[in-house]
């Protein structure tokens, strides 16, 4: 069962001779617990594929479905709502907020849709992510791979059809790289979680369980 | 090496500035404003002393430096000429007015040029000045009035005046007139210079009493700095003197003490410095609040920039001037505007002071260059004071710190205890984290609901009752239009006559009514001290050490002189006498003893509350009944001196009678002040009047009280009103006192209202400028917040929750600091003795009412902006 499904999905910028084809009629699946890494040189135009399945951004055609929802079919706020029960996030920077503590970081999802946080399911989490410790640290106290494990525990917290993951590794060094890569694999295997991460970086692109290649707007090949 | 970079920083201050164009106008419109409040406070102060100066002048009776006396032709040609002299007049004294009419008003007959009649403030307001070859003249209304003489053009009236000893009738048809003014010292006629000569060739004057005829020069020099020393060299430079008055080269010199009076700011108490202190303080306060804020929030937000430009080698110095540039254009665009403003608000708001000030002086809004002068200096100071901090951190910041550098995060490591969050404890967490700029926002707004609680409060308090009875005695108090004036005061001469009285007395809406007596100090009465109570007494009065001691002397001597040194070793001094009709007693407050015993059998007096005396204490009133003047060699008697041939003085002695009462003083009184003659001198007595007649001649009454029915009270005073416009006579009544009250009321209110709604501004432009910056600061942490799942609704409510917490925070600071000035309900109630502490806190609710509101808007509408730009443009934004 396909829990991402694209079809001919594209995305231009501007008009006339200046339109950029950031997406030019990408269309793939993603299988559930499938751990997927989209591959391309940067501006192939894997950020703009990310946001287009994260729903963070509108195609300028073709469609995105995620968990059989048609995102297009969603209006802002509905999307919204659909986003924070639906997909997890991991950003390159990990973009937590600065004045809440890590488990209020980690929980913040949940909050916002009004639920309590299960909390044996969170202990499980920041147990395997080995962040139990810091629970009350504020981000900015926390180095760059710890903070990346928060944004994990964040993006897993709710239990998403899907976490997206956008160059998770590119401010980290390259051991660390490994630590927190090497977590998301675990975490992808133990909780049987669907992930689509996008790096220019081959190496970490193999530990994904397949690769996609992108480039100028449209898949290469499949492997 | 010296490398010139000056250009190179300037043009990265200004290139900078235009990537601030939000900061730049807010921190504008907060200079401006700055600006404005000291601008407006500088005027209102300013305007003051102009129309005290101004009102000096009109009781010299000029406006010009100086004066150059009893000139001959021929110097007067010679002097005009010289360099020092900006600008002349001349006035010339044919004589002054003789007949009947008056004695009482000092009036000169004169010609004055037009610039002597401008500074003299005798210019006609209808009509002209006199032309020259006519029989025309212009006089003041006074003169006019007393003469009979109607006010219109071509009137003819006739005056009979000594001219050098020689009397003469004149006619003249009157060319125009201008308002009398009370506190001017004469009143003035003026004529053609040819009907001056016309006049003296007719009497064959010789001039020997110089001041008629003579030249009179009026001056303007070129500042008033020293004019004294400026006009004497003027006169060494035409070969004259003014110090030794016997040699032949000497001339007079009259200066303008208008212009050598401190103005008001040397005669201001210190309560009213006080004032002054601590609203100078509150402006630099607020505006010190809202440009630090603004610089170190911009500051915060361009650290990476700063951190950059470090890194290719700008220096910490240079940073800091980047910024200080920056801080200058800013000043220079806000500063004027602000100055325009605030002037403009000042102008307005003069009047409302001056009207509490007194009754003589009337000026315009004052341009003084040292208003902007001064308001340029504390505007520039205030920014310079908030640069300091976020110019020192700007100019410190290590590059690579920089790079990660997020403003102000709070100092914890952690925050513990709370297990989860809503969107008000992440409301709640980003003003904790930021708390610097939270307080000083909060402080900010809070500071202009405090000012105008108190405002409120103030006012509130002021208590009519109170100073109705403190104010006003009686429904009426009539008297001389000169007891009412400060400037003039009480005597024998002006005093209303018994006939008057009796006019008033016929009224049939009179209830009740008395005559207090007063009588000129030089006639009053002596009374033997101790010596310390007069020392006490004439320190309190001013008086230095060198006049006390002097006194002590001479008093000393005179004792043992009276009545074979019956009273050695004390001092006497004069006492201030009133004597009251009963009616006139039961007004004052008796705050000891008891007051009706002075109506009774035995010689018993009171005296006021602060005296030193007590009651039940004996006083020994000394009464002058005989003065003379004896030549001891040829027995003749005389009344003055003058009369005396000079020769004869050192044979003179005086040869005074005194009678003496001893009394019982029997109860101490207050509200003297107002029932008494309005000015001091001496220990103030008060009699019975049938005691005071029966000691003194000489005695005229001080003013005559009546009650009145209460619902006749409206009707008493139109008659009262209509009565005194046309006569020398004043009143005071309630409805005069409580109009005073309200006008006092509506000053405070005014300007209270002003400085809190201008503080209101530069709070809520503070509030604005944080929660502006503080969401366009964080719009990538709101674009993650919104891919997480945070949607917009929850985003505007979060933000609204800030704004809450701001307001919150600032209300409750405003009640906190309100408690603390609770306290001070003691204070005032002893400073303004007519205002009763009461509290209100409806001027708190109002503001909280409309912080609220602000608290809820503000952060709305920048949401509107912030969602203008997608989530994605947001997250992509570079830092």
């Amino acid at each position: 069962m396909s829990i991402l499904k694209t079809d001919e999905l594209k995305k231009y910028y501007g008009t006339g001779e200046n339109q950029v084809r950031a997406l030019d009629g990408v269309s793939f699946q993603v299988e559930k617990g499938e751990f997927v890494s989209v591959v391309g040189t940067s501006g192939s135009g894997k950020s703009t594929l990310l946001h287009m399945l994260g729903g963070l951004d509108r195609p300028t055609s073709g469609m995105v479905s995620i968990d059989g929802q048609d995102l297009s079919e969603l209006k802002d706020d509905a999307l919204c709502i659909f986003r924070r029960r639906k997909i997890g996030f991991v950003f390159q920077n990990y973009n937590l907020v600065p004045s809440l503590n890590v488990y209020e970081n980690i929980v913040l999802p949940v909050q916002l849709d009004g639920r309590v946080p299960d909390e044996a399911f969170l202990k499980t989490i920041v147990d395997t992510l080995g962040i139990s410790e810091k629970l009350n640290s504020l981000p900015n106290n926390l180095s760059g791979g710890q903070q990346q494990r928060v944004a994990i525990a964040r993006a897993l917290v709710s239990k998403p059809a899907i976490i997206l993951a956008d160059e998770p590794t590119g401010n980290l060094d390259s051991r660390t790289s490994q630590d927190v890569l090497g977590l998301l694999k675990i975490s992808s295997n133990k909780f049987a979680q669907t992930i689509v991460m996008i790096t220019h970086d081959e190496e970490i692109a193999q530990l994904a369980d397949r690769i996609v290649r992108i480039e100028d707007g449209k898949i290469l090949a499949r492997e | 090496m010296k490398i010139s970079n000056q250009k190179c920083i300037r043009r990265l201050s200004l290139k900078n500035m235009v990537a601030t164009k939000a900061r730049n106008i807010i921190a504008i419109i907060a200079i401006a404003l700055t600006t404005l409040l000291f601008t407006a406070l500088f005027t209102i102060m300013m305007s003051i002393s102009k129309g005290y100066e101004q009102s000096n002048f009109r009781m010299v009776g000029t406006s010009s430096h100086g004066e150059f006396k009893r000139l001959s032709k021929e110097q007067y040609e010679l002097l005009k000429e010289d360099e020092g002299i900006e600008e002349y007049g001349l006035r010339r004294i044919v004589g002054v007015g003789s007949s009947q009419e008056f004695l009482k008003n000092y009036t000169e007959i004169s010609f004055m040029d037009e610039n002597t009649t401008k500074w003299g403030f005798t210019t006609p307001t209808t009509g002209n000045l006199p032309k020259e070859g006519t029989n025309e003249a212009a006089a003041d209304t006074r003169v006019l009035k007393i003469l009979n003489v109607p006010l219109e053009l071509g009137a003819e009236f006739s005056i009979t005046m000594d001219v050098d000893g020689k009397e003469t009738t004149e006619s003249f048809v009157l060319s125009g007139w201008w308002e009398y003014d009370l506190v001017s010292p004469a009143g003035n006629v003026l004529i053609p210079h040819s009907r001056l000569e016309h006049i003296f060739e007719k009497l064959n004057t010789e001039f020997i009493d110089d001041s008629i005829g003579s030249y009179m020069m009026t001056v303007m020099l070129k500042d008033s700095r020293d004019i004294f020393g400026e006009m004497s060299e003027i006169l060494g430079r035409n070969g004259f003197q003014a110090m030794d008055k016997s040699a032949d080269n000497y001339v007079s010199i009259g200066v303008n003490w208008g212009y050598a009076s401190e103005g008001i700011f040397g005669d201001m108490d210190t309560g009213t410095l006080i004032i002054g202190i601590l609203i100078l303080t509150i402006i630099v306060l607020t505006g010190y609040l809202i440009i630090y804020n603004i610089f170190r929030i911009s500051v915060a937000n361009e650290i990476r920039h700063y951190g950059m430009l470090k890194t290719i080698g700008t220096t910490g110095t240079q940073i800091r001037k980047i910024i200080l540039i920056q801080a200058m254009v800013l000043s220079i665009v806000g500063i004027p505007v602000g100055m325009l403003l605030g002037w403009g608000i000042g102008g307005v708001l003069t009047p409302y002071v001056i009207e509490q000030l007194n009754g003589v002086m009337d000026a315009g809004t004052s341009i003084s260059p040292i208003i902007f002068v001064f308001s340029t200096i504390f505007a520039l100071l205030t920014v310079l004071i908030s640069c300091f901090k976020p110019v020192k951190i700007a100019g410190s910041v290590s590059p690579v710190e920089a790079l990660r550098y997020t403003e102000a995060v709070s100092c914890n490591k952690t925050r513990t205890g709370k297990r989860g969050t809503s969107l008000w404890g992440m409301a709640t967490a980003n003003l904790a984290g930021r708390k610097g700029r939270t307080l000083l926002t909060v402080l900010s707004l809070s500071l202009s609901v405090l000012l105008f609680t108190i405002t409120i409060t103030f006012v509130n308090s002021f208590s009519i009752d109170k100073y109705l009875s403190g104010m006003a005695a009686a429904d009426f108090q009539v008297s001389s239009a000169e007891y009412f004036n400060v400037t003039m005061g009480w005597t024998v001469d002006n005093a209303m006559s018994m006939d008057e009285i009796e006019q008033f007395s016929a009224l049939e809406e009179i209830t009740d009514s008395g005559i207090t007596y007063g009588i000129d100090w030089e006639n009053s009465p002596r009374a033997f001290f101790e010596e310390e109570t007069v020392r006490a007494r004439m320190k309190a009065y001013g008086y230095d050490s060198d006049s006390i001691e002097e006194t002590m002397k001479s008093e000393k001597e005179f004792a043992e002189s009276y009545k074979d040194g019956k009273y050695q070793g004390k001092i006497s001094d004069i006492v201030q006498i009133v004597g009251m009709d009963p009616f006139c007693a039961t007004k004052l407050t008796v705050t000891e003893g008891d007051i009706t015993r002075i109506f009774g059998e035995e010689k018993a007096i009171a005296v006021t509350e602060d005296s030193l005396l007590k009651v039940g204490d004996k006083l020994c009133v000394s009464y002058l009944d005989k003065s003379e003047l004896v030549n001891q060699r040829t027995s003749e008697v005389y009344a003055e001196y003058e009369d005396i041939p000079e020769e004869e003085w050192p044979d003179i002695i005086t040869n005074e009678e005194w009678h003496e009462e001893e009394y019982t003083i029997v109860a101490k009184v207050a509200g003297m002040d107002i029932l008494g003659y309005r000015f001091s001198f001496g220990e103030k007595l008060l009699f019975s009047s049938q005691e005071m007649l029966a000691n003194t001649t000489e005695v005229a009454p001080l003013y005559y009280l009546f009650d009145v029915d209460d619902e006749k009270e409206a009707q008493a005073e139109v008659f009262m009103a209509q009565y005194t416009e046309n006569s020398p006579l004043g009143y005071d009544s309630k409805a005069v006192v409580a109009e005073e009250f309200k006008s006092f009321n509506r000053m405070f209110l005014v300007l209270g209202c002003t400085l809190s709604f201008v503080v209101a501004l530069v709070g809520i432009l503070n509030f604005i400028n944080i929660v502006l910056t503080g969401i366009v600061s964080r719009r990538k942490e709101f674009a993650i917040l919104q891919a997480i799942g945070m949607t917009g609704n929850q985003l505007c409510r979060m933000l609204v929750f800030e704004g809450l917490l701001y307001t919150a925070g600032a209300s409750a600071m405003a009640v906190v600091l309100n408690f603390l000035t609770i306290p001070m309900g003691k204070v005032i109630e002893k400073v303004f003795w007519f205002c009763e502490f009461r509290y209100t806190i409806v001027p708190m609710l109002i503001s909280v009412v409309v912080l609220s509101a602000i608290g809820i808007v503000i952060p709305m509408i920048t949401y509107q902006i912030l969602i203008r730009k997608s989530v994605v443009e947001r997250i992509r934004e570079t830092e």
